[in-house]
């Protein structure tokens, strides 16, 4: 893979968002933990956003990661409506809201409102709806993050149209179980700044892993 | 004048119960018929319900209708590209092995089906799923196209699939999304959906001597509505800064498309969501059709089996009709194709729209 | 009537995840969707479901559910007519 010293110094990371069953942590620092993590954390970002509720897990832990980066990070306002492509990969896809499905249906009546989440890519939609972003997206399932795939697709995405920041998010989400580490890339030439680069990546969510237990 | 990547498009194939290949498929659909059959003992909010099924069960294994798609692409290939360097094959799919779920998560994971899959074909270079609703397809050609560009492969084998299943069927049901007939993409009196399943497989190369007859991809982007995760924009908002994205790509005008591929789902809102959008955009006059119904909506195999009918129309100079319309019916009018047309076009769009407010669009030229 | 109607006010604010809503405050004529609970499509349909798992009644054409669903009382009188 012949990447250039250049393109690897143009995308730096500026914020990681993390979180477990038992805490949320933005760039190494908790910022709330306890049970009911994720509604707390919904009430302490003081979002007034009721469809918060109506959100499968995937979606809430999606949402609060964006937030998060948005709120503390102001990112937000350095960009266009379509400068943030937002990249999702994950192990189980929507698997968490695909069992409430499976089990709607075996009652012999399935709800309109679970179904709708049955798909891994709708949290990039909740999070475009919130933030009101109309840019590039992707959703990708594989095993286990492929650190080179993951740094080539957010590589590909920055160089494509008007994209200047990608949020990159893996989430897992099953039934007692959920994770999230969310990384925030920006295009910054400068010497500053930690450079994005399969390595980089790898040792990101390798701490995350960490974190969760 | 149309810029053009150096990304080369071809080898198109779809296995689906209209054609066990892309010539079948196209032979078929030139003849005006379409696979779609009303499901045995099935019932939906008390009405038939329609599908583009296969009728033998053995043919009804999704691992094996990638394999036999994947197979007859790179069969129509100079060489393999599987075997080439730096080759990287996306797998298209929203549910996979759904029915697999009943038994345990692991058996229904998509990384798993992916593995299955280049496994049997021997390929052991990148791969990945790409599971974004219905723009899957589409978005995996635009992915691959990016990735290439940017240096990091030669070639891309690209499958999409998905079955017609309980899990799908039930969802849909429940949403009242399904049409009791056959579905009528822009028409007038279009009610709902029909589901369909199969695998569609195309290839993309640097070096157009792969293939026989290509197509160079010219422009290509995503953009979400930023509305509703199942409602589509009354603006068409994502759809619209999607192709504008493709056009500035691309480097040409509206008007210099010469035909449309659309997603065409038939349902009322998806339909009129499209029209305002291709309106806004100034492509209210361009020849346009959804091939949805041929072999009903195929999900993560729609972009990429409505790509592949396209291409292949587009080879023997022929414009296939929009299956199932024949009166308007849309917010902005269209003009919607009604009988095969005999014509050479060379310029071609497809977009896809999706749950989750996602749009995709891509622009293509035909090299002969 | 009444225990019916408080007991829909309960089971929408259930059914259709509205957490910050009290169920009292919703009144009877109240249009449920539009301003007020800012109910969307998707919630139209939950309420489809909320009609056949409770009380085992189904619309199989959602064009009805908009009459039906209009308000409160509306969805009480529906229900008390079809259970007599």
């Amino acid at each position: 893979m012949a990447v250039t010293l250049q393109q690897f110094s143009i995308m730096k990371v500026n914020a990681i968002v993390d979180i477990t069953t038992e805490k949320i942590i933005v760039d190494g620092k908790t910022v709330i933990s306890g049970p009911d993590l994720l509604r707390s954390a919904y009430l302490s970002l003081k979002m007034d956003y009721p469809k918060f509720y109506k959100m499968d897990q995937l979606s809430k832990l999606g949402l609060l990661s964006v937030e998060y980066l948005m709120k503390i990070k102001g990112v937000d306002e350095k960009y266009g409506d379509d400068e943030i492509a937002v990249l999702f990969n994950n192990r189980d896809a929507s698997a968490c809201s695909d069992i409430e499905h499976l089990r709607a249906i075996s009652n012999g009546i399935p709800s309109p409102s679970v179904f709708v989440y049955t798909l891994p890519n709708i949290v990039l939609g909740e999070i475009a709806i919130r933030n009101k972003w109309f840019g590039e997206q992707l959703c990708t399932v594989t095993n286990s993050p492929n650190y080179a795939l993951l740094y080539q697709q957010c590589s590909a995405l920055m160089h494509k149209g008007s994209t200047k920041a990608i949020i990159l998010l893996i989430v897992n989400s099953l039934e007692n179980t959920f994770d999230a580490c969310t990384v925030l890339i920006e295009k910054d030439g400068s010497v500053t700044g930690i450079p994005f680069t399969p390595k980089e990546l790898e040792r990101i969510i390798k701490k995350h892993a960490r974190a969760k237990t | 004048m149309v810029i053009k990547s150096s990304i080369h498009v071809g080898a198109e194939n779809i296995v689906c119960p209209l054609g066990e290949n892309i010539d079948q498929t196209f032979e078929q659909a030139l003849k005006g018929i379409n696979s779609i059959t009303e499901f045995p003992n099935k019932v939906v909010n008390g009405k038939p319900v329609l599908v583009s099924r296969f009728s033998d069960e053995r043919k009804r294994n999704i691992k094996n209708l990638i394999i036999d798609s994947v197979q007859g692409s790179i069969g129509r290939c100079s060489y393999d590209p599987l075997k080439a360097d730096k080759t990287l094959f996306i797998l298209s799919t929203t549910k996979g092995n759904i029915d697999e779920l009943e038994n345990s998560v692991q058996d229904a994971m998509l990384g798993r089906l992916l593995n299955e899959v280049v496994n049997e074909l021997g390929f052991s270079g990148n791969s990945f799923v790409v599971s974004n609703a219905c723009i899957s397809g589409l978005l995996s050609v635009i992915t691959a196209h990016d990735l290439m560009q940017n240096g990091f492969y030669d070639h891309a084998v690209i499958c999409g699939a998905d079955m017609v299943s309980d899990f799908t069927l039930s969802g849909f049901g429940s949403l009242f999304a399904m049409d009791d007939k056959p579905c009528k993409p822009f028409d007038k009196a279009r009610a709902g959906i029909t589901l369909g399943e199969g695998a569609a497989s195309l290839v993309l190369s640097k070096n157009a001597d792969i293939f026989d007859r290509s197509f160079t991809y010219c422009g290509g982007a995503s953009a979400n509505d930023a509305n509703h995760i199942s409602g589509p924009s009354r603006t068409g908002e994502g759809l619209y800064r999607a192709i504008k994205k493709s056009l500035e790509e691309a480097n040409i005008q509206a008007d210099e498309i010469d035909q449309i591929a659309a997603h065409g789902t038939a349902t009322m809102f998806n339909d009129d969501m499209e029209s305002i959008a291709f309106d806004r955009i100034g492509c209210e006059k361009i020849p346009l059709h959804s091939y949805k119904g041929y072999f009903g909506h195929t999900l993560g195999a729609a972009g990429l089996m409505e790509l592949a009918l396209l291409f292949r129309s587009t080879k023997e100079e022929v414009i296939l009709p929009c299956a199932g319309f024949s009166d308007p019916g849309t917010t902005k009018a269209l003009n919607v194709v009604s009988k095969t047309v005999h014509k050479t076009t060379s310029t071609l769009l497809k977009t896809s729209s999706g749950f989750g407010g996602c749009n995709a669009s891509a622009i293509f030229h035909y090299e002969g | 009537m009444q225990e019916l109607k408080l007991k829909l006010k309960e089971k929408i604010v259930e059914q259709l995840n509205l957490e910050d809503i009290d169920p009292a405050q919703i009144k009877d004529d109240e249009p449920l969707f539009g301003e007020g609970l800012g109910l969307d499509s998707i919630d139209a349909l939950e309420l489809i479901v909320l009609l056949d798992n409770d009380y085992g009644l189904k619309i199989t054409n959602p064009e009805d559910g908009k009459r039906i669903f209009h308000s409160v009382n509306s969805l009480a009188a529906y229900i008390s007519e079809k259970s007599s």
